[in-house]
């Protein structure tokens, strides 16, 4: 046993000193010439040859294509090798290109390297520039042994984007007319009020209105000129500024039973770029009864119904089936970019009965054909109709709130998606076809939010509302303390205080650059979400919308505060829009423009009650209260904060396109900044894209969530906490320098806790706020932008004082360090930051 | 090397909130009172933040300078008329109304520097909201109605009603708790 041991013991002490000496050797240089120990045979390290290759030369600024440059060594040896690159010519490393690796490293027996190159834009005119990238002569111990070889360098231009930066005239802008005209009645007289908007940049100089009255023979063809108004003034109007003119027909001068159309036209004033477009006209249009007065109730087509139950027109509905039908469109869409709510319409069920949902617009026509079954006896109100106002319509129903301008019915368009009848041998099918429906014309009148949105119990009963659908705007990016307190007072005491939700549309102004276009605004857009302050409540469902391919909609404005996207196309000509229901007959309505497509086909749509051209955000937000209608049969007791996570939670990104699918960086001054990022995944797990919200609505899954355990009201109680606020003292935003400023804000919240809302204030002025890109990051680093560069919701705007949410952060910690960058993108006008502040809305989330 | 500029504050548990109510009344005191200090010739109020001075083409006979230096005018031309602040050389004004139609009540908010119109609708917070209706015929209001889910009432006045006047006067009336007026809200369009 012992002498086991001590062999044992033998052996490895052999090793040791076998291993010692070998590491002795080894320090001491053994083996070189100058190791000083007995002189060995050396074989010098074979030198290798180093040739660079690339197979594209020719580079677009900002093109986001990345190339790859390849460097091979000869011979294959078999040690590790470094090479180096070096840069010449007029384009700047970090500046013009940006680039993996400077030095290139070949592991034993590698003989190929690569490295990618991708330009960068810098919005800076300069012309084709040149660039060499050239192997350098080994001049440290690791490319001692690398000599270049031949082709030894690689010659690249980058051409100029012609990305400039925007000139002191296109930053402000233009003028830019807008007419809205309001019209009010008695028996004798249609009063029209004028509200010529400038929402340019600049002032308008004076200009002209006139009205002009024409009776419709048949859909698209007018007749004689019944009356005329020309010279009505138009003084100079501000940027951002209305100038309100008043005008009054005489209806003793039209005739009985005919449909008449109002054009009401301003001249576009000089400063105004005019062509192409429309906003300068308005159209309304009105039919007198038999007693010459003005149509305002509504009176129930005398037909027979079908004896079909099939929805003749279901087909075209690609919103809900998207089978790649083109809904009278010139191309169809790509199949299953829908609702996914195939499970659904396969079972019939859920169908939205006993929710209450109440279409928030311009008025509801109570007596179409294929919504009258739906439609709530008593329930509905019409603002006009108060005698009292000074603005009342002549003989109009406090219950019925029928739209009088027979040009057409938002109400009963967006209604028809939401609501429409199923299985009655009519037209369409609504998302939710069992809904208890309610009509509230807000917009005729402009007025008392608390009877829209939840905050009376008479007159009319809003408060018995389960989902608002608001598919309308404003032009106002302040803070509202009023819509705030009514939709917080609605989430937290309607539905036995579950809340009621409150489904908006984002905005249709993607592409409305009303007075600079800059390439930044095909991924950013003209103007954000954040240009309509309802949006950045924290208490509704805001909407963008999405077309047939599965693609954002090419009008549907863009922000951080999206919460979801839905299905509503394009303009249903090369592309399909969605088809709906419209004023029904064919002198009445939508359909009596005659576009292209539906109001064309009289067999699908005998009498002319349905659309097919219907487009906006205000298509899309209806489909996700038709949803929610769906959710809230299924279960009743869902709060509002489940019913938007649960869309959240079940959203999915849309197939279509996002180009392009990375983020956006541009060099500004000398630094980098980022101006648009693409989905994020944030740290808890939620994807989000400012184009999109969490995605598209899943409807299938959205129900299979619920069904599989979901538990209502599992959220925690909701907390809000109070401002934080960071005062910057007026801290200078560095003039075009990509650096920006940074500030950070700690928060100490309790742990455990989850974002449902963020909010920042922030507080400064600039010579112009369009300059300005503004980015939150969450203490787990999630980035969001709030304010893209170039924003022309802030052209002409020299104060910052706004309210912007996002909801990029849901499901994350709202503890930690929060970091602010505000960048001005622009050289020439300089501004500085007051402060800012963050309050945040959060849970428990399981 | 980056220009960045960095600074950081950290927030613990916020103010108790008996002391953030008693801050943020004595600051709005003292901003108000110098704000009506220095403009006496303008009716004023203050609402959210900030005090509203209402500016009338006979009150802007001269020009006004307000607390914060911004100095008010009215601006004509043949029969119309705007507003105009001129405030450390930025400018701004009202949109131009016809001298021969009811010009909407205007006000300069001391705050935001903007002009807005004010709405014929003001909101109230009574003592016994049923004595709405006695207090709606008392001030010849168009109409009134009771939000009890809201906990206020709002009065419609008349067209030609100064709505400011009428809120001084329900401030000082013991039925009443809170009233306010209400600035006109942006336009709404379907999208």
């Amino acid at each position: 046993m012992n002498f086991g041991l001590n062999r044992f013991f033998l052996g490895y002490l052999v090793a040791f000193f076998v291993v010692v000496g070998v590491l002795l050797l080894f320090l001491t240089g053994c083996g070189s010439s100058d190791s000083g120990g007995r002189p060995t045979v050396v074989t010098p390290p074979t030198p290798v040859t180093a040739t660079i290759s690339t197979a594209s030369t020719e580079l677009v600024e900002g093109s986001l294509d990345e190339i790859e440059i390849w460097v091979d060594i000869t011979p294959q040896v078999n040690r590790r090798i470094s090479v180096g690159l070096g840069f010449e010519g007029g384009a700047a490393r970090n500046i013009d290109f940006e680039i993996d690796d400077t030095v290139l490293s070949f592991n034993p027996n590698q003989t190929r390297a690569t490295t990618r190159l991708r330009t960068l834009d810098d919005w800076i005119a300069e012309g084709t520039e040149s660039l060499t990238i050239r192997i350098q002569e080994g001049n440290s111990s690791t490319t001692a042994q690398t000599t270049p070889g031949t082709p030894s360098s690689v010659s690249l231009s980058i051409e100029d984007n012609a990305d400039a930066p925007l000139t002191e005239i296109e930053k402000r802008g233009r003028a830019e007319i807008y007419v809205s005209t309001v019209a009010s009645f008695t028996r004798e007289m249609v009063t029209l009020e004028i509200r010529v908007l400038n929402l340019g940049a600049i002032s308008a100089s004076q200009t002209i209105a006139s009205v002009t009255t024409n009776r419709l023979v048949q859909p698209g063809e007018l007749g004689h000129v019944v009356e005329q108004i020309s010279d009505i003034t138009i003084p100079p109007i501000d940027a951002r500024s209305i100038f309100v003119a008043e005008t009054n027909l005489d209806l003793q001068r039209y005739a009985p039973n005919e449909t008449y159309w109002i054009l009401v036209r301003v001249d576009p004033p000089p400063e105004e770029d005019s062509e192409g477009r429309f906003r300068n006209r308005d159209l309304l249009g009105f039919t007198l009864n038999q007693n010459g007065e003005i149509l305002v109730r509504c009176e129930p087509p005398d037909r027979a119904r079908p004896n079909e139950s099939e929805d003749p027109l279901f087909g075209h509905q690609w919103p809900l089936r998207n089978e790649g039908q083109s809904a009278f469109a010139a191309a169809g869409g790509t199949p299953e970019e829908d609702l996914r709510m195939s499970d659904v319409l396969a079972t019939g069920t859920p169908t939205g009965d006993g929710v209450n949902v109440a279409v928030v617009d311009t008025g509801l026509e109570i007596c179409h054909p294929d919504l009258a079954e739906n439609v709530v006896d008593g329930g509905s109100f019409n603002f006009k109709a108060n005698p009292e106002n000074g603005k009342a319509w002549h003989n109009a129903d406090f219950v019925d709130p029928y739209f009088p301008d027979s040009r057409g019915d938002h109400g009963t368009t967006v209604a028809g998606i939401i609501a429409a009848d199923a299985d009655n041998g009519l037209g369409i099918r609504g998302v939710a076809p069992a809904v208890n429906l309610f009509g509230f014309n807000f917009l005729s009148e402009q007025c008392c939010e608390e009877d829209a949105l939840g905050g009376s119990n008479a007159s009319p009963n809003s408060e018995q509302i389960d989902v608002f659908n608001m598919s309308y705007g404003t032009f106002g990016s302040q803070y509202n303390e009023p819509d705030n307190n009514i939709v917080r007072y609605g989430t937290s005491q309607l539905r036995r205080g579950l809340g009621a939700i409150y489904v908006k549309a984002a905005g249709n102004a993607f592409r409305s650059c009303l007075h600079f276009e800059h390439q930044v605004h095909a991924l950013t857009g003209c103007s954000s979400s954040h240009g309509d302050s309802l949006n950045d409540l924290p208490y509704a469902i805001v909407v963008g919308a999405l077309n047939a391919t599965g693609g954002r909609a090419s009008y549907s404005s863009a922000g951080s505060n999206l919460w979801v996207s839905a299905p509503a196309g394009e303009y249903g000509v090369s592309d399909p829009a969605t088809v709906t229901t419209d004023q029904y007959g064919r002198e009445r309505g939508y359909s009596s423009r005659n576009f292209p497509g539906l109001a064309r086909n009289t067999s699908l749509d005998p009498f002319g009650d349905y659309y097919s051209n219907f487009n906006g955000t205000s298509a899309a937000a209806p489909h996700v209260s038709g949803v929610v209608a769906l959710l809230l049969e299924e279960e009743p007791n869902l709060t509002w904060r489940d019913v938007k996570h649960i869309l959240a939670s079940t959203a999915r990104r849309p197939g279509g396109l996002v180009n392009p699918s990375t983020d956006i960086r541009v060099v500004i001054g000398r630094e980098l900044a980022t101006f648009y990022r693409d989905w994020i995944t944030n740290a808890a797990g939620f994807e989000f894209h400012n184009h999109f919200g969490f995605g598209v609505v899943d409807v299938d899954a959205a129900i299979s969530f619920l069904r599989d355990g979901f538990m209502p009201d599992s959220l925690g109680d909701q907390s809000l906490t109070d401002w934080f606020t960071v005062s910057s003292d007026g801290l200078q935003i560095p003039d075009h320098d990509g650096a920006g400023i940074e500030q950070q804000l700690n928060l100490d919240l309790p742990t455990g806790t989850n974002i449902e809302a963020i909010q920042l204030h922030v507080a400064g002025s600039h010579e112009n706020l369009v300059d300005l890109s503004i980015e939150l990051e969450s203490p787990s680093g999630t980035q969001s932008v709030l304010n893209p560069v170039f924003n022309e919701t802030l052209a002409g705007q020299q104060t910052l004082d706004w309210r912007l949410l996002s909801n990029t952060f849901y499901g994350e910690s709202p503890r930690g360090d929060w970091t602010l960058r505000i960048v001005d993108a622009a050289e020439g006008d300089v501004g500085t930051l007051s402060s800012w502040a963050l309050r945040v809305w959060y849970g428990t989330h399981p | 090397m980056s220009r960045k500029q960095a600074s950081q504050a950290s927030f613990k548990a916020p103010l108790p909130h008996q002391v953030r109510v008693w801050l943020c009344c004595a600051a709005l005191g003292i901003f108000s009172l110098q704000t009506f200090g220095q403009a006496r010739a303008l009716d004023s109020i203050p609402h959210v933040g900030q005090t509203l001075l209402a500016v009338s083409e006979a009150a802007l006979v001269a020009p006004v300078t307000t607390a914060s230096g911004a100095v008010l005018s009215v601006e004509r031309r043949g029969d119309l008329i705007r507003f105009s602040a001129t405030h450390e050389e930025v400018i701004s004004r009202s949109q131009w109304y016809q001298t021969t139609r009811r010009i909407p009540p205007v006000v300069f908010g001391t705050a935001d520097r903007k002009f807005h119109e004010l709405d014929n609708r003001i909101l109230v917070k009574l003592v016994h909201p049923e004595r709405l209706e006695t207090i709606a015929e008392e001030l010849s209001a168009v109409r009134a109605k009771h939000y009890p889910g809201l906990g206020y009432s709002v009065l419609w006045l008349r067209r030609d009603q100064d709505p400011i006047g009428t809120v001084e006067l329900l401030r000082s009336d013991q039925r009443i708790q809170k009233a306010e007026v209400q600035l006109k809200r942006p336009l709404m369009f379907p999208l």
